[in-house]
């Protein structure tokens, strides 16, 4: 079980190489530029999102139902769920 | 659990520095053990002291440094990164003949063997990449 990081914006290849390998049992978290991808996400409920780096895009009030906003405290609590942690950039 | 942490990204260029220092902050403030943080390509400017912010902005450096001091934390430049780029500690200085150093302590200088041991050492190996 792997958490996927993902801090650039859905213009990289970077969301969808992680997309491309993710297991259904894996986590997602958007980090940084990655935030600008939850549209492309909303809906997969693996994923995660950064709220400081939501709240300084000014994306807070956009996040889908299905995603679920993490502090930096969620982000470590991420990290003791999985087994590693797979750096996408 | 014991958390290491790579940084590859330098102070003003990416938030990768930013976001490894508040991830740092919370892995000790959750009560986890921070083996070791490694500083590699970019990530080595984190480690000059003679960065010099406006005072209304973040001290990387400084930031780092306290957090080192208050938790006993191993800060690691990787060592082929930092001599190209200009980060040197006063024995690298003399090695190569240069007038200054600006590693600051607690930052120490070693090799890339320090990034595979925190790998094996710790228990979750983060990396934040540019």
């Amino acid at each position: 079980m792997i958490l996927h990081t993902v801090n650039k914006p859905p213009s990289h290849a970077a969301l969808s190489d992680c997309l491309a390998v993710m297991a259904s049992d894996d986590l997602m978290l958007l980090i940084e530029d990655g935030v600008y991808c939850l549209h492309e996400v909303s809906g997969d409920s693996r994923v995660h999102v950064l709220t400081p780096d939501l709240e300084a895009r000014g994306l807070w009030d956009r996040l889908p139902a299905e995603l679920t906003a993490v502090d930096y405290a969620g982000f470590v609590g991420l990290c003791t769920r999985v087994d590693k942690i797979k750096t996408w950039a | 659990m014991r958390f290491a942490i790579t940084v590859h990204g330098g102070p003003y260029t990416s938030q990768s520095s930013h976001s490894a220092l508040n991830f740092a902050k919370a892995v000790l403030h959750e009560g986890h053990d921070l083996y070791r943080v490694f500083f590699y390509h970019d990530g080595v400017y984190n480690g000059s002291e003679i960065m010099a912010p406006p005072q209304d902005e973040i001290d990387l450096y400084g930031e780092w440094r306290q957090l080192a001091l208050d938790h006993e934390l191993d800060l690691v430049v990787c060592i082929a990164s930092a001599l190209r780029r200009g980060v040197i500690n006063p024995t690298e200085a003399e090695r190569y003949e240069k007038s200054a150093a600006n590693l600051g302590k607690p930052f120490t200088i070693s090799g890339l063997g320090q990034l595979i041991d925190a790998a094996l050492s710790a228990d979750r190996l983060v990396t934040f990449r540019v």
